[in-house]
């Protein structure tokens, strides 16, 4: 496979901020550029992607806006390296970088790339899997088709082979990410199985509520026993 | 702005749309397929997103949510590679990549929008059927319906 501007490996886009790292030298910033990876360059970096695969166009950054001089330090390292001009960009970026760590719950791992003016870290494998667990539950909204691709890599790195580890780690108990679930409910073999409550309607009683955690926990026990035998 | 498409190919090199795919593997259309997901992101809202924010009456609260989330993603978005979009040459593609195109429009909803937005891709109207199946991946999932029903397998 040939590589262009539309297909970089981990290794190319490490040089490429090695080249941004010497742009940045002539701006005297006060602080490194925080670079905090969240999307296929972080799942290269931890080896999700298979390795044929293995490529991304861009880095996706959960970091505030950069500032217009170092934006267009960016801009000439994609003049220079024959990339994207928004390689580095943080289109994902709902409001505030704080309010997505927090939704989240990240968790960023330093990476050290002996550079002087980038910070660079990379999202935690659970991180990028909570990521790609929001982003496939809306792609009947959002048309993004390749967040289910991701997630379903992301199971199979971790040795997800069951609901129930699945859902341990993983848990969503107030039912949030259902389209998620079902994504991953077909991955594991698993896409006839009933929910629970659609199991024993005469449970789904008012005087329930409250108790989502339990349902949930019983969906892992329909699932991991086989429910064809209940 | 086609300016802009110009100098981004003058600086990429043949983006992966117009590459020649003599030896392209799976892996290969894989690619493309990444890249073409990411750029129809940019055409604008998918149907079921403009129904939900026409309509917001209808929605539980748990729905209001998403639809909000996927709205602010979707508006940073539309528009911004207007110029590119504008610029894809259908003539230059082969048949294959017509196709995909056609299909992921067809699977993220925004077909009508496409042609309607950028009269440059109405040609993908009449794309008919491929005679052979696409394989995007050399160990199929089978992750999405719509793909595997039209002979497009990842």
């Amino acid at each position: 496979m040939s590589t262009t501007g539309n297909r970089k490996t981990a290794h190319e886009l490490d040089d490429a901020l090695r080249l941004l790292d010497h742009e940045l030298n002539g701006l005297q910033l006060n602080e490194p550029v925080q670079i905090r990876a969240i999307g296929g360059y972080a799942l290269l970096k931890h080896g999700v992607r298979r390795a044929e695969e293995a490529y991304t166009v861009d880095i996706d950054t959960v970091t505030a806006d950069y500032s217009a001089a170092v934006i267009a330090a960016i801009e000439r390292v994609a003049e220079k390296a024959g990339l994207d001009p928004d390689w580095l960009n943080n289109y994902n970026l709902m409001g505030d970088p704080e309010d997505v760590e927090q939704m989240l719950d990240a968790e960023w791992l330093p990476q050290p790339m002996d550079l002087r003016n980038i910070a660079v870290s990379i999202a935690s494998v659970p991180t990028l899997t909570r990521a790609k667990i929001i982003a496939a539950d809306t792609a009947a909204l959002s048309g993004r088709q390749r967040d289910a691709s991701d997630l379903e890599d992301l199971l199979e790195h971790q040795g997800i082979k069951s609901l129930s580890d699945f859902q341990r780690l993983y848990p969503d108990p107030y039912d949030e990410y259902p389209d998620a679930q079902a994504l991953v409910r077909r991955h594991l073999g698993i896409a006839g199985a009933p929910k629970a409550k659609d199991r024993f309607p005469e449970l789904n009683d008012v005087s329930l509520d409250g108790l989502d955690e339990d349902w949930a926990d019983l969906d892992s026990v329909l699932v991991d026993h086989d429910f064809e035998r209940w | 702005m086609v300016w802009i498409a110009r100098w981004r190919r003058a600086v990429t090199g043949t983006p992966i749309y117009y590459e020649a795919q003599t030896n392209w593997s799976p892996a290969d259309f894989y690619a493309l397929w990444r890249y073409m997901d990411r750029l129809f992101q940019y055409i604008g809202p998918t149907k079921s997103l403009q129904a939900a924010l026409d309509h917001p009456e209808s929605l539980s609260e748990r729905d209001k949510t998403r639809v909000a989330r996927v709205a602010a993603l979707q508006a940073k978005r539309t528009g911004k590679r207007d110029d590119e979009l504008a610029s894809l040459d259908l003539s230059r593609m082969s048949e294959d990549t017509r196709y995909l195109m056609k299909h992921m429009l067809i699977q993220s909803e925004r077909l009508e929008l496409a042609v309607e937005r950028f009269p440059n891709l109405r040609g993908l109207l009449d794309v008919g059927e491929l005679g052979h199946d696409l394989y995007l991946d050399a160990h199929p999932r089978g992750t999405y319906e719509y793909f595997t029903k039209v002979g497009i397998h990842l």
